[in-house]
């Protein structure tokens, strides 16, 4: 776990007044790294997650001016990060099927090494869950938000949440036990539980 | 047993987190230059100028506030031949002026004078017939030109009947330009070239209508012109009653 967990408290001071440049500028040095390290473990491609903060941010900035003082900030930006990272990889989805139609009948290239900065087995293994999965699996185990902030970050019922953890455990579970086994399997596999999930 | 399993996931879960989130969070303490940067972020008590239809309306409104002052100056231009503003004020001035004096005895009429005169003072052109266009036009109970509305038929006769007394020309202006004749054709037999009379030899002049108030043939209440301004006695009305 993250040795400095989140305070929404702290950042949701009353010195953040929305629309007022200066205060987004403080809730981006504060929340920077909390949103990229949400990203990267949602994604597993730290360049991807890179890019996806910037545009987390962008989104946030055009809409400070309607952010309201009550919610903390940093859930509503996770909120935010968490629908970006869900259409960068429906644009990947697309972009892959394309990819795969032009790669009929021809050898797959080696991925790039450097596109995958993280080797650690946990962050790709959620590389593979949903994107709202992973972003739960993330917030409650490395930032230590509870199942009500989370809820306040994704948006839903806190019962939703509780069974979205569950059910990601689980499959969690199942990929790592897979991993054990033949790597395309794991690969087939994911891809399945991703196309049971939307 | 199953405790156990979950507990163990969890932990997994952290130390797998831990270890490879914390370089990133170590890494990005100090956060880049931001994406947003040079974006504008709208206030909410900042006004909205561009893109929405309060912005729309007033571009629209001051579009059209120009427009309206730019013609002003161009008409005004055109009409003193200077582009002086003071030299327009005192062109204004001085026509008001000659209004009231034409038109000492009566109650109103100094807007239809103004414009008559200013019409006149402009270059003639087929866009400068406003004076025209309003003496020309029947019905329009004009001063002076009132009478024979109310008459029906006017006797032509010396004295340029049916000249309206606001736009009798003003001294050391004898005669406005041709096709801008504020005398209606048809209801007086002055031609347009004897219209043009100066205000002390105008039968319209105050004072000196031949036709007694009670025998006016304008009926009161239907013409805008006092029974003291009928144009000539010659515009006496054909029946009498």
């Amino acid at each position: 776990m993250s040795e400095q967990p989140l305070d929404g408290a702290e950042i949701a001071a009353p010195t953040l007044r929305p629309g007022v440049r200066e205060d987004f500028d403080l809730l981006y040095r504060r929340s920077y790294a909390a949103i990229l390290a949400t990203l990267t473990a949602t994604l597993g491609d730290r360049a991807a997650a890179e890019d996806c903060t910037q545009e987390t941010f962008v989104r946030a900035f055009k809409a400070w001016d309607r952010w309201r003082p009550e919610a903390p900030p940093e859930a509503w930006l996770h909120r935010i990060a968490i629908n970006t990272a869900n259409s960068y990889r429906q644009r990947q989805r697309l972009g892959q099927a394309g990819e795969l139609v032009r790669r009929v009948g021809h050898p797959r290239p080696p991925r790039d090494p450097g596109d995958i900065v993280e080797q650690n087995e946990v962050i790709a293994s959620l590389a593979l869950l949903p994107t709202k999965q992973a972003a739960a699996l993330v917030l409650r185990h490395y930032h230590g938000y509870t199942n009500r902030e989370i809820a306040l970050a994704l948006g839903v019922p806190e019962r939703t949440v509780a069974s979205r953890l569950s059910r990601a455990k689980e499959r969690l579970r199942a990929i790592a036990g897979g991993e054990q086994g033949d790597g395309d399997e794991v690969q087939d596999r994911t891809n399945w539980l991703e196309s049971s999930n939307g | 047993m199953a405790d156990s399993a979950s507990r163990h996931l969890d932990l997994w879960l952290e130390s797998g987190l831990g270890r490879g989130l914390d370089p990133v969070m170590a890494s990005a303490a100090t956060p880049p230059v931001p994406r947003y940067s040079g974006l504008h972020v709208l206030r909410r008590s900042e006004p909205a100028m561009v893109g929405s239809r309060g912005g729309r309306r007033a571009a629209i409104a001051v579009g059209v506030a120009a427009t309206l002052a730019w013609a002003t100056a161009l008409g005004a231009a055109a009409s003193t031949g200077t582009v002086d503003p003071a030299v327009w004020v005192r062109h204004v001035t001085r026509v008001v002026e000659t209004c009231r004096t034409d038109l000492s005895a009566r109650e109103s009429g100094v807007a239809g004078c103004f414009g008559a005169i200013t019409s006149r003072d402009a270059p003639a052109g087929p866009g400068s017939a406003n004076g025209k266009k309003s003496a020309d036009r029947p019905g329009q109970n004009h001063p002076g030109v009132a009478g024979n509305d109310a008459g029906g038929k006017a006797v032509p006769g010396p004295g340029a009947a049916g000249t309206a007394p606001g736009l009798a020309t003003a001294p050391g202006q004898s005669e406005p330009p041709p096709g801008q004749s504020v005398t209606a054709p048809g209801k007086s037999g002055s031609a347009p070239g004897q219209s043009a009379t100066p205000p002390g030899q105008s039968a319209t002049a105050p004072g000196q209508s031949a036709t007694a108030p009670g025998h006016s043939a304008t009926a009161p209440g239907k013409s805008g012109s006092a029974p003291g301004h009928d144009p000539s006695p010659a515009a006496k009305p054909d029946k009498k009653p």
